[in-house]
């Protein structure tokens, strides 16, 4: 059995490091910050109709900071496990959906890594997460 | 004793992970030992990592849809858990694009006896109208219902008594020998209806 439609999945993973300490009201909105800005980027690329799914998980050493969104026009659910300020810390982001290019979705991610994060002093590396892996993207196609 | 296993389906963002973490507290409390079986479409499962994070023995299978490409992984992860952890309950979470039937045929390959309980799909009743529209992705979502055994209509704290009762009803009119139930997981209403309708 295979889908009817064609979506595209993106997973990656990046290490984050921040020069100053985030406290956690800081890492909580640069979570929501971050899933709202990726989205708001895609609608302009898709329109409003598509499908799209973003999650983002972050995991800092005490505790996790989970944001996602469900198509453009729900807001941005956050739920954070972090009590203590965070200097390093692992994202994970999954992204779900249609009619756009993998590259483009990368570039969109990227742009909201680097929008949110330079203003905080955050830094961030891809992890591969596969060993052959040429790049730290993957992605699924169904027809 | 014949192996649980409980499909938690429904469309993105339905609620299908909080509704499992809520499940599976529910259960833990009744002494029931719970593992849970995660599939996300990318490489990177969000999902497994919240599941772990709760302290919950979680399988991923990822890269794919367990309800076609990855039937087969399906039913080699419920052996594989059956002979690792010999749970109670497994508590599995399809990716928001699959077809129930189609993982429940993937269940039933396994060659492990199992118990397959009715077939949970959740509904966002906060995304009613925009789910249920067949000119955008409609027709995966009544796919998704007509398949259902029991309907969960979540998120019910988000909205009013009539937009409850108007959405039940199309519910009813998308599967009418489904049951239905009212819940809201995020807020832990309306599990214990789910739990006895589960037969868990």
């Amino acid at each position: 059995m295979k889908h009817k439609f064609k979506y595209l999945s993106f997973g990656a993973l990046f290490r984050l490091f921040f020069e100053q300490q985030l406290d956690t009201v800081s890492s909580e909105r640069m979570m929501t910050e971050l899933v709202r800005n990726m989205a708001s980027d895609f609608e302009r690329n898709m329109g409003s109709g598509g499908l799209l799914r973003i999650k983002a998980f972050l995991k800092c050493p005490a505790g996790y900071i989970k944001a996602d969104v469900t198509g453009v026009k729900k807001g941005v659910f956050v739920e954070s496990t972090v009590k203590e300020r965070v200097k390093r810390a692992e994202l994970a982001i999954n992204i779900v959906t249609q009619e756009i290019e993998k590259e483009e979705v990368e570039a969109i991610a990227l742009r909201a890594m680097e929008k949110i994060l330079t203003p905080l002093n955050g830094r961030f590396s891809p992890v591969k997460t596969h060993k052959n892996a040429a790049e730290p993207w993957s992605r699924v196609f169904h027809v | 004793m014949f192996l649980k296993i409980v499909q938690v389906a429904g469309f993105l963002g339905s609620g299908k992970t909080t509704t499992i973490l809520k499940l599976t507290k529910r259960l833990g409390q009744d002494g029931k030992k719970v593992t849970v079986i995660v599939n996300s479409l990318g490489g990177v499962p969000v999902d497994g990592m919240v599941f772990r994070e709760s302290g919950l023995k979680v399988e991923e299978i990822g890269g794919g849809c367990i309800c076609c490409e990855l039937a087969v992984n399906l039913a080699n992860t419920i052996r594989l858990l059956k002979e690792v952890y010999d749970p109670d309950v497994v508590l599995i979470e399809p990716e928001g694009l699959a077809i129930p039937n189609q993982v429940s045929v993937g269940i039933a390959s396994t060659k492990v006896e199992v118990e397959l309980c009715p077939i949970l799909v959740l509904f966002d009743v906060t995304n009613a109208e925009e789910s249920l529209d067949e000119k955008r992705l409609g027709y995966i979502v009544q796919k998704q219902l007509a398949d259902a055994e029991i309907i969960a209509i979540n998120k019910i704290d988000l909205v009013n008594e009539s937009t409850l009762a108007k959405y039940e009803d199309v519910l009813k009119s998308v599967n009418t020998s489904a049951v239905i139930v009212r819940i809201s997981a995020l807020k832990e209403v309306g599990l214990d209806e789910l739990v006895l309708s589960l037969r868990v």
